[in-house]
């Protein structure tokens, strides 16, 4: 694709994300975590923000003497590694960790539980084991889980496996590379609960009254989603997410039912590829790779377990090219190879050249979100009246990524917000971290 | 075929290792009584259950087992493809009125299903009811292989969350679930739930049209049960003896109106089948998705190491009625000495000792343990302790119930030659074999 405007674009649009300060300070760090083979977790109690404005006690592990965070750092550690974990508990009720999928979990120190050694208040525990298979996987309390979990203390756990590109392939098979990943972790709340665990209720609290309010991902609410991570505004909910890719690349979901419900994770702009569940490739036989992947556009995120799922988007499909057409928007689509793909940006080459289905209104019979750039086109700016626009300053297509249960894409009753999230496809040499 | 031509036939079969020649094809029958009776809770708190409990002989006039929710895991063997089961109505009146009742099979085929219909049309019973104190036959024809759920196919909204059903399991061949699917053991584990407030309205006739509670649409559980229990008092599944390549099957059934989703900890399962049907691959979980009436297959690995290993609701349906921890939580583990004590908290794992006689209290059981002066060694000093009680019994007072090793209340030559095999070897639960 030959076009001026596409080259400049980039660059004006480099400087515009440094300008507000949108980049992440961990450049191509994805997936925000703490890596390593040995941690210090504390439990300890915090509150949180949700965006109707109210904050919530919770209690959550920290990573060491950090703040209370929810949820719990993100572990990232290698295949192989021998993975020892400290527990401290700051919290007056004993709490331990337990950690689904990991085998052979053994414990230091701490007193019995009904799941597995616990830190008493003011005590600590160990567990170790040998994170002996590659994926993603969740750790949460196993100390009356039902509460706890609810509480905050939960987090996700991601094994990187045994390979060349471990930073760039989820599984050991070859087939499971990714360009980019991005991590999904579903909960819900009941205010209630929290509530009465602050008014000093805790033995009242009757979990068969569940009735969760609030619905988040990563820890955060909509439109909190989008956030920078690590924002001063929301210390205790580090984690932010904002998956972004380029067309044509391949975007690894590492999807986590963290909560007590069911959550039909709808990820707008294409089907995606399920190559995993529970840290264990789809495959026929061992190292077959995820030769039973099968693709949908809902990730069925039953409680407890985890998904890894391959998203791509080029625009094959729409119909139009999504890079304008006429002698304004002149490029071409080079498929060398003969995938149907513009070799350098992934244009669907059958729709090159095709019209957008529609008239374009005129300008004084419009009102302007701050998401339209002028141009329906990808990462092409439009004139707009002055003060428009300006939420998108690289001309993305924006799709929603979100619970299908409608109801929970409110924050207390207030549409929108909740389990949701955008995805946005940048044009080709936008950067992103 | 009566009753005890079955039993004779299941010894054959349990006797083979491999798979037997059955011959022609055989019909299973199973008499069923429905009844009202009262189960007590995790808690101690009795709720009014309806169930079925299980007849011997079809006179129903006696029954050899009493009522149980779930009610009895029907067993039909490999080679039988029709299932009878004879029901007989023993419910009490809801409101002065007769509660009919039946059975269905989800997923297999029952015969001449007969809808049944209120005055005003709309359907009562998926099929013919069985009226009060009356019998009633229910039969299915070409018996699929797998796990099932039998429930009452009558106002189920009511009549299922009382308690009206069960696991029914048919292999396709011994030791083998399915055609490929071999297993050395099974564990039936249905899921099922109690609203305690819905039971004590039927209870007290408060259930019905124009009554305290008119419907289930307020369902609301308050126990969550696996096999009709909650934690802490749902036994302990025993994993094999620990010898390498066993295969444990378990059968998992949802008969509550949640869904739940069982995780194992430490432990991952291999999926097999769903609904009864053979999965095309064995999907490798760590937990599975079992909504209501879903039942599902899954082989373990099984352990070859002691180790207390866990399996919970992960939608943490862990309380009873408030209560915490309890519901959907028990252990499983191997059983190395075959005395129904799982290594993980037997005083003596290579010793059969179901008792657990434990005189001394320090952990281990007598059986297996001759440091008689916690020493931590098994030496003179307690060969010397165990002579000075050598000859007695219980009553003299020389007897000594810690050297009373098999604990027969003698302290004897059985005592001593046991002493002998425990001689000089390093103490613990695991000491020492048989």
């Amino acid at each position: 694709m030959k076009r001026l405007h596409m080259k400049i674009m980039p660059r004006l649009v480099a400087a515009l994300w440094l300008l507000i300060g949108l980049t992440s300070g961990n450049a191509w760090a994805v997936i925000d975590g703490l890596t390593g083979a040995n941690f210090t977790l504390t439990a300890k109690a915090g509150y949180i923000a949700t965006p109707d404005g109210n904050s919530v006690l919770m209690w959550g592990y920290a990573n060491g003497a950090g703040l209370m965070q929810y949820p719990g750092p993100t572990l990232i550690v290698n295949q192989g590694a021998s993975v020892t974990i400290t527990l401290n508990n700051t919290l007056a009720v004993p709490v331990s960790i337990v950690f689904p999928g990991q085998q052979g979990v053994t414990t230091s120190g701490g007193t019995p539980g009904v799941l597995t050694a616990e830190a008493a208040p003011g005590g600590s525990v160990t567990y170790t084991f040998t994170a002996a298979r590659a994926g993603t996987y969740l750790y949460h309390s196993g100390t009356r889980p039902d509460l706890q979990t609810e509480m905050g203390l939960v987090g996700a756990l991601i094994v990187r496996p045994t390979a060349a590109d471990p930073l760039h392939q989820a599984y050991e098979h070859a087939n499971t590379h990714f360009d980019r990943e991005y991590l999904f972790l579903l909960t819900e709340m009941d205010k209630t609960v929290h509530e009465q665990v602050e008014f000093g209720q805790m033995n009242s609290v009757d979990m068969t009254k569940y009735h969760p309010t609030l619905w988040f991902i990563n820890g955060r609410n909509g439109p909190d989603t989008l956030a920078e991570a690590s924002v001063p505004w929301m210390p205790h909910q580090p984690y932010n997410t904002l998956p972004r890719m380029h067309p044509g690349e391949k975007l690894l979901m590492r999807v986590i039912g963290a909560g007590r419900d069911l959550h039909p994770f709808h990820h707008h702009g294409n089907h995606a590829l399920l190559i995993a569940r529970d840290g264990r490739l789809l495959e026929s036989t061992p190292g077959a790779g995820p030769d039973l992947a099968s693709a949908d556009f809902t990730v069925k995120v039953v409680p407890g377990e985890t998904y890894d799922a391959i998203f791509e988007w080029t625009g094959k499909g729409l119909g139009w090219d999504i890079y304008g057409t006429g002698p304004d928007y002149a490029h071409n689509c080079t498929d060398g190879n003969g995938d149907s793909f513009d070799d350098a940006t992934s244009e669907y080459c059958p729709d090159h050249g095709k019209p957008l289905p529609t008239s374009l209104p005129n300008q004084l019979d419009l009102t302007f979100g701050g998401m339209w750039t002028g141009s329906p086109y990808l990462g092409l700016m439009g004139a707009l009246p002055p003060g428009q626009g300006g939420m998108n300053p690289s001309a993305g297509f924006t799709y929603m990524w979100h619970s299908h249960t409608e109801k929970e894409l409110t924050n207390d009753d207030l549409f929108p917000g909740g389990m949701m999230s955008m995805l946005i496809i940048e044009a080709p040499g936008v950067p992103i971290p | 075929m009566n009753k005890s031509m079955k039993k004779i036939t299941r010894q054959i079969l349990a006797l083979a290792a491999l798979s037997v020649a059955i011959g022609d094809a055989m019909a299973a029958t199973y008499y069923l009584r429905a009844e009202q009776f009262t189960q007590a809770m995790p808690d101690g708190a009795m709720v009014t259950m309806w169930g079925f409990a299980q007849d011997d002989d079809g006179n129903f006039a006696t029954i050899e087992h009493a009522a149980t929710v779930p009610g009895p895991v029907l067993t039909v063997p490999p080679g039988d493809d029709t299932l009878t089961i004879q029901l007989y109505n023993n419910l009490p009146q809801l409101n002065g009125a007769d509660v009919p009742v039946s059975i269905v099979i989800p997923g297999q085929n029952g015969t001449a299903l007969a809808p049944e219909r209120n005055p005003d049309g709309r359907v009562r019973s998926f099929t013919h009811e069985t009226a009060r104190t009356t019998t009633g036959t229910y039969t299915w024809t070409g018996l699929k292989p797998g796990t099932y759920l039998y429930q009452s196919g009558t106002h189920p909204a009511l009549q299922v969350q009382m308690g009206l059903y069960g696991a029914m399991k048919k292999d396709s061949a011994a030791g083998q679930a399915y055609p490929g699917v071999s297993y050395n053991r099974d564990l039936v584990l249905l899921f099922s739930e109690v609203d305690s407030a819905l039971h004590q309205a039927v209870a007290t006739d408060n259930y019905g049209p124009g009554k305290g509670v008119t419907s289930t649409i307020n369902y609301r559980a308050n126990y969550f049960l696996i096999n009709g229990r909650g934690y802490p008092s749902i036994p302990d599944a025993i994993l094999g003896n620990g010898a390498a390549g066993q295969r444990v099957l378990l059968r998992l059934l949802n008969a509550g109106y949640e869904s739940h989703a069982p995780v194992l900890q430490d432990m991952y399962m291999s999926l097999v089948a769903e609904d009864g049907n053979l999965l095309p691959y064995a999907r490798e979980q760590y937990s599975a998705h079992l909504p209501a009436g879903k039942t599902m297959d899954a082989v373990i690995d099984a352990p070859t190491t002691g180790g207390r290993f866990s399996l919970y609701d992960r939608r943490l349906s862990l309380s009873n009625n408030l209560s915490s921890p309890g519901g959907m939580l028990m252990y499983l583990g191997i059983d190395t000495d075959g005395d129904t004590i799982p290594d993980y908290r037997d005083n003596c794992t290579l010793a059969a000792n179901a008792n657990q006689r434990d005189t001394n209290g320090d952990g281990y059981g007598n059986l297996c343990d001759a440091d008689f002066n916690g020493s931590g060694t098994v030496n003179t000093l307690d060969l010397n302790i165990l002579k000075a009680a050598y000859g007695t019994a219980v009553g003299n007072p020389l007897y000594n119930p810690d050297v009373d090793l098999n604990g027969d209340n003698k302290v004897n030559t059985l005592d001593l030659s046991r002493f002998k095999q425990l001689y000089g070897k390093p103490i613990g639960p695991s000491c020492c074999g048989q």
